[in-house]
């Protein structure tokens, strides 16, 4: 992938300190949620990310919104450094696209205000201003003017999906993070959504960061994928790279875990064994390598880093020490 | 074959406010000993509440069967005195439920929640439970049984906690176990584990089984047997093979081709348009009408029969009929 970063992630991190009991500050330990992970995002493309439920890619998401504070590290926005000074300056050009379209929508509000509030916080248009701005934004996703009257409740899963879509778009970002949209959705409904993620993106130029843990899902909207293990980034590759040539034997498991959509293609559904560990208290070494079936010697005295194992294919992995010819 | 349970017609109806929702309308389903049947379709499409009619779930102070039988046995589940419906529930039908931390009790430990079912349907002694419990646990893969008696449901992950409820739903060696969405709330990884225990639980006890799933690659990599259910009917059934490669019912074709797939690579993805709809009693066209690419005027007019053909697969539509005419 060629092109202007926009995103660049150097090394960052988030850890969290545990309290014994909730009276006590004594911290008993530190939650290593996110453990220097570094990558770039260019503009125009959609970066998906995968991984398990507790492996951090949603502390991620937060730090690179500003919702959350990072303990280490730094990320640049079209290489400017964001720290509190700059933050509210691209806020604008940042939004996010939340999970749950019931939880994530202010059930007092009508959909005309929910469309509006970026508007209403961070421009000063008129009333009417603002109806202009939206209403073209939410003819495309396929609402009709006496929509914007309706509460929430009134709508179905996907057309809230839908709003909180527009909601995103309304300040015309650049960068769009996607946050499991599509999970709480039933197959007809979520086709139609990542079809007008898709949209939207060749209209409007925006770059997304896709958020999930759905395999097929994150193939069909990503141009390259970065597969996430307790807090660290384990591979990083173009989405057709990562599928035929899987390097690392976490996203080997991945792949192999889906059940395939086909009775002709029998998946063995080789189940990796035992479960993510505490993130409280990682194996020493290599995060994967108590479920890794190629686990050697090495993997428990040293952590593998990210490296470019062939171009622009990155794995975390002491399997490929002897690759080492790119970096 | 012999046949375990035989579901005639059955119509369960939801009382709302001002109407009725059909939330079942006339299902016929046929479960053959030792076999694994699929249900599949969207949410509100009635396949869990199929499940929850047959095994006496249902709050009655709403919810009304307003016909069928369910013959089990030689008995009519659906018309049986709640006493004796207690005898069968849970000891010869059981159920696994989509979400284990909330189906579990938080209150006691894992062994009280197990020996629980043995209390009510067996006359075990407390030595016997207690080998019984172990003996269970062992089966469902959790490590180290015996340290694990003593634990409480939030010390154990989703995956062990679905475990659980699997040794609860085998405690007593049911003839038929129904299993509502039993992966949805794990991971992938978790998930093809789960998959891969109640596979081998219906091939080595030669349990049958009733899946209930919203995914089509989890049907397609389990079951023999398929039937697709929308609106609270059944459009389409047929064996695994038949409904992947080829479909009939327009709602069936839509559905396989809506999922993003990791074989190809397509553009855009297929989708139905609209949401499902709601149906208040009674329903006198057909159900899918209003977002097939086919629909006819006389689609609108009334509803089509299922129609059985002599391999028993079943198709509810009317272009299916013409075609039939023609031949």
């Amino acid at each position: 992938m060629n092109g202007e970063a926009l995103i660049d992630v150097r090394g960052l991190k988030k850890h969290f300190a545990v309290n014994r009991g909730f009276l006590s500050h004594h911290a008993e330990g530190t939650v290593k949620a996110v453990d220097g992970v570094s990558f770039t995002i260019y503009r125009g493309e959609t970066l998906g990310l995968i991984g398990e439920s507790g492996c951090g890619k949603s502390t991620l998401s937060r730090m690179l919104i500003g919702l959350s504070e990072s303990t280490e590290g730094e990320i640049f926005f079209r290489g400017r450094k964001v720290d509190k000074r700059t933050i509210n300056e691209i806020r604008t050009s940042m939004q996010m696209v939340f999970q749950d379209p019931y939880s994530s929508l202010d059930p007092r509000m009508c959909m005309r205000r929910i469309v509006e509030e970026p508007l209403r916080i961070h421009t000063h248009l008129s009333r009417a201003e603002k109806l202009e701005r939206i209403l073209p934004l939410v003819k495309q996703l396929g609402f009709s003017e006496d929509d914007l009257k309706k509460y929430p409740h009134e709508f179905s899963g996907g057309q809230r999906q839908r709003i909180g879509i527009a909601r995103a778009f309304v300040l015309g970002p650049e960068f769009i993070i996607c946050d499991e949209p599509v999970s709480a959705l039933d197959v007809s409904i979520q086709a139609q959504i990542l079809n007008l993620f898709r949209e939207l993106q060749r209209e409007k130029g925006v770059t997304y960061l896709f958020i999930s843990h759905d395999m097929s899902v994150i193939k069909h909207v990503s141009d390259r994928i970065a597969v996430m293990y307790l807090g660290r980034i384990v591979e990083l590759a173009g989405k057709n790279e990562l599928f035929s040539d899987t390097l690392h034997p976490y996203t080997k498991a991945l792949i192999s875990s889906i059940p395939i959509p086909d009775p002709r293609i029998h998946t063995d559904m080789k189940p990796l064994e035992g479960e993510l560990p505490s993130p409280l208290n990682p194996p020493s070494g290599c995060p994967f390598r108590l479920r890794c079936g190629k686990a050697m010697d090495i993997c428990s005295s040293s952590v593998p880093q990210l490296r470019e194992i062939r171009k622009g294919h990155y794995a975390a992995c002491h399997l490929f020490d002897g690759d080492a010819g790119l970096c | 074959m012999e046949r375990i349970l035989a579901i005639r017609g059955l119509k369960t109806y939801y009382r709302a406010k001002n109407r009725i929702v059909p939330a079942v309308d006339g299902v016929d389903l046929d479960l053959e000993k030792g076999e694994m049947l699929g249900i599949v379709g969207e949410s509100g499409c009635g396949k869990s509440t199929v499940a929850r009619s047959v095994i006496g779930l249902i709050d009655r102070s709403y919810t009304e069967i307003a016909g069928g039988t369910a013959v089990f046995d030689g008995m009519d589940l659906l018309h049986l005195p709640p006493k004796e419906m207690n005898r069968i529930r849970g000891a010869r039908i059981s159920m696994i439920f989509q979400n284990p931390l909330t189906s579990l009790n938080p209150v006691y430990t894992i062994e009280n929640q197990i020996t629980e079912i043995l209390s009510v349907h067996t006359d075990m002694n407390k030595e016997e439970k207690h080998r019984r419990c172990i003996e269970l646990m062992k089966m469902v893969g959790i490590p180290a049984p015996e340290s694990r008696l003593k634990d409480y449901p939030h010390q154990l992950s989703g995956g062990m906690q679905q475990r659980v409820l699997i040794a609860i739903a085998l405690a007593c060696n049911p003839d038929i176990i129904i299993a509502d969405e039993p992966t949805t709330a794990l991971d992938v990884t978790i998930q093809a584990q789960i998959l891969q225990l109640i596979r081998s639980i219906n091939r080595e006890h030669g349990m049958s089984m009733i899946l209930i799933t919203h995914n089509m690659g989890i049907v397609a990599q389990m079951c023999g047997r398929i039937m697709v259910m929308y609106g609270g009917v059944c459009v389409e059934e047929g064996t695994t093979m038949e409904i992947f490669t080829s479909p009939l019912h327009p709602y069936t074709e839509g559905l396989l081709r809506a999922i993003p797939s990791i074989a190809d690579d397509k553009e855009e993805l297929f989708s139905i348009p609209g949401t499902v709809p709601r149906f208040t009693y009674p329903v006198s066209s057909c159900r899918f009408a209003g977002r097939c690419p086919y629909s006819e005027r006389g689609c609108t007019e009334s509803e089509p029969p299922l129609i059985e053909m002599e391999n028993g697969r079943k198709v509810r539509c009317f272009r299916y009929m013409e075609k039939e005419a023609a031949l």
